[in-house]
């Protein structure tokens, strides 16, 4: 939320008195429901130390009761909202909500790697501001628009958070594809480390961690509100598992389809009886 | 997995889309009635897990929810139409704003501030009237995403109430701009607040299931952006490079990173030692196929020359009979010779000028005639001396015993000969 407030500094600063400096501030209330997987769980805590300006809460017990979450976000004096839903212990929803009005969106998270992997050799401080970039589809429509200014907000750490260190040195990436959100987080290298005293050229080591999210619904309200936005293309994954090809249901309606197939052959191919058959002849 | 996924929700697509007009079908005249969580609140008694606890008391939530909007529910219809219209705002609805005005209190300060112009009446209305109609809609979310887990009645259920929110418009534009203009920042914030660029370029030609280069797209927006912020960083005076005497805790930890790097190392020694292997593996091959090679050729070496000998016999069969075998053997070796290679030179070998290697003394004294001690063609037979000389110890033909030969007189010149394994190494 952009405060007016004449801030600390701008307080000090004699000659910036008359026109108070605007400042960027949020803060991020963090927290998952139950059942999230360790895997889930470790890529919250990723975006938690990488995020300095987040407050972590426990658990949300009860899935049913999102109107829960502005309250506590207040209470936390929070002014966005990540909580991450996780249903049947294999999907996760992530939810990106500016508290207290709105609006949120509603996501699907796939493809989780956390930073445990060792994969990602990048490495940086520990909440260090991270630069943001999106790409330019986020420009073309109007939820993305949204989701960008939203992300804005939830992912770019403002100045002066607590527990954040002066120096920028990786980069949060968020790039359009297939309908879908692809988050990198990679680390900013000004050094070739094979020639420390060459020329200076920047280049990115991946530091992670990687997701995809599928947005589902914008919704007007914190966590309720008119669906402003809902995503066509998205399928639910317990639909698709259920749709799936190979269900118990396919193959024993297969099996039955196919003996009343062989049966109705049968009788389609039975001869009628010959006049020197057997029984006509002898009977 | 994504693009599994990706793939897979393609290909499932049709197959879920014919289910749900299958639902659809079976759950047109269910799906009508509109006040589903009595309907909804008469099942979940039934069951009696927590959940359903938890369920019926958002159910009872929703309940109340819908008693205080049924007071009005006709002027929200009429106003939810009237906004689905667009534009359109007329007395009733402001009126009927301004009495959910008064329930509600003002909410956002700013908001009344700018309540002067038409716009902003109609945001709020707009609002007010959205966050009543959703509270049911909510409702309607939270049962049917609850109860996907609860058997296929519910399952059923739930499609159709998707089946029924099918309906509404998928996307509102216009609501999203307002929303996106409420929430936004200051335009005038220095970039220093938000660090955000925006890359020029889309991801729209890669193809998401081809890792590589969808990794190397996003690496290169993430570049560009990169070198972009630093040149902003340096205008706006931010610091950007970490000086080297800056330590701080990083996100990971130093045994991780140790981790990383043995990893690392591990990877890079593995495909050493495989590469090494596999240059082992060639060099053996071409070792072998270079023996087989050899023995090819000398086993087809032999074929030709036997061919050779076969086609001429039957040459000389078939013509000529009177030839003696001698000149058989002469025509033979006159045939071979032409693709024989130049055989080793027998007889006594050349010096470099074709001048003989032996001296006319040294070929004089081996192969004169006449008996002596120095040698000659008749060294080694008997004369009178040798053969009174029964002494067998020494000399030459002293330890041939077994061959009868008492040859003595070998005299101190003579020296043992040595066994035929030891004389040609």
């Amino acid at each position: 939320m952009e405060d007016a407030k004449p801030t600390k500094q701008s307080r000090l600063n004699g000659k910036e008195e008359a026109q108070p400096m605007k400042r960027n501030k949020q803060r991020v209330l963090m927290l998952s429901s139950r059942g999230v997987t360790s895997r889930m769980r470790h890529l919250m805590k990723d975006l938690e130390c990488l995020l300095p300006h987040t407050k972590k809460d426990s658990k949300l017990d009860v899935k049913s009761q999102l109107y829960l979450l502005p309250e506590l976000a207040d209470l936390n004096n929070c002014n966005n909202c990540l909580f991450f839903e996780a249903r049947r212990h294999e999907d996760l929803y992530l939810w990106a909500v500016k508290t207290p009005n709105g609006p949120s969106i509603r996501m699907h998270v796939q493809n989780i790697h956390t930073m445990d992997e060792l994969k990602m050799t990048g490495n940086c401080l520990k909440g260090s501001r991270g630069l943001l970039s999106f790409d330019a589809a986020f420009d073309q429509d109007e939820h993305w628009r949204l989701t960008k200014e939203l992300f804005t907000h939830i992912f770019g750490v403002p100045p002066g958070a607590r527990r954040s260190k002066p120096f920028i040195d990786h980069i949060l990436s968020f790039s359009i594809l297939d309908g879908k959100i692809w988050f990198r987080n990679f680390q900013i290298m000004e050094k070739d480390p094979l020639q420390p005293e060459g020329p200076p050229t920047m280049s990115l080591v991946e530091i992670g961690p990687r997701f995809v999210l599928t947005p589902i619904k914008i919704f007007e309200g914190a966590f309720n509100g008119a669906v402003v936005y809902r995503n066509e293309e998205f399928i639910a994954p317990a639909k698709l598992r259920r749709a799936g090809p190979h269900t118990k249901m396919d193959r024993y309606r297969k099996k039955l389809f196919a003996a009343k197939e062989r049966d109705e052959r049968k009788a389609a191919r039975a001869l009628p009886e010959d006049e020197f058959s057997v029984p006509k002849v002898f009977g | 997995m994504g693009k599994a996924l990706a793939s897979a929700k393609l290909k499932a697509k049709p197959s879920s889309a014919k289910q749900l007009a299958q639902l659809k079908a079976k759950q047109a005249p269910k799906a009508k009635p509109v006040p589903v969580p009595v309907v909804e609140d008469a099942e979940e008694s039934g069951s009696g897990s927590s959940e359903s606890e938890d369920e019926s008391r958002g159910e009872e939530e929703s309940e109340i929810d819908e008693a205080d909007g049924g007071v009005d529910q006709e002027g929200l219809k009429r106003l939810v139409d009237l906004l689905e219209d667009g534009e359109g705002l007329d007395e009733i609805a402001k009126a009927q704003l301004e009495a959910l005005n008064n329930d509600e209190g003002s909410e956002d300060e700013d908001e009344d501030d700018s309540d002067d112009d038409e716009g902003g009446w109609e945001d709020e209305q707009a609002e007010e009237e959205q966050a009543q109609r959703e509270e049911d809609e909510e409702g309607d979310e939270d049962e049917s995403g609850s109860q996907e887990d609860a058997g296929d009645d519910d399952e059923n259920m739930a499609n159709a109430e998707e089946e029924a929110e099918d309906d509404k418009p998928r996307a509102n534009p216009k609501a999203m701009k307002r929303m996106r203009e409420l929430i936004q920042l200051d335009p005038t914030l220095p970039w220093t607040e938000t660090l955000v660029t925006t890359w020029p370029e889309t991801h729209e030609k890669i193809d998401p299931s081809d890792d590589l280069n969808r990794e190397v797209s996003f690496y290169k927006q993430a570049l560009q952006c990169a070198q972009k912020s630093k040149a902003l960083a340096a205008k706006h005076s931010l610091p950007f490079t970490r000086p080297t005497d800056y330590f701080a805790e990083m996100v990971k930890s130093d045994i991780h990173m140790e981790r990383v790097r043995s990893k690392l190392l591990d990877e890079a020694a593995a495909m050493k030692r495989s590469e090494e292997a596999k240059r082992q593996r060639d060099l053996k091959k071409y070792g072998k196929q270079v023996q087989v090679e050899k023995t090819k050729e000398r086993a087809k070496n032999k074929k030709d020359i036997l061919d050779k000998v076969a086609s001429l016999k039957r040459k000389r069969a078939g013509g000529v009979d009177d030839l003696r075998d001698d000149e058989f053997d002469i025509a033979l070796d006159e045939t071979l010779k032409e693709d024989r290679p130049p055989p080793a030179k027998r007889g006594r070998a050349k010096g470099p000028e074709g001048k003989s290697r032996m001296s006319r003394s040294a070929r004089d004294s081996k192969y004169h005639w006449g008996s002596g001690q120095a040698g000659g063609k008749h060294a080694k037979a008997n004369n009178r001396e040798s053969l009174d000389n029964f002494d067998y110890s020494r000399g030459r033909g002293g330890k041939g015993s077994s061959k009868g030969k008492g040859q003595g007189g070998g005299g101190p010149k003579a020296k043992k000969r040595l066994g035929k394994s030891r004389r040609h190494r």
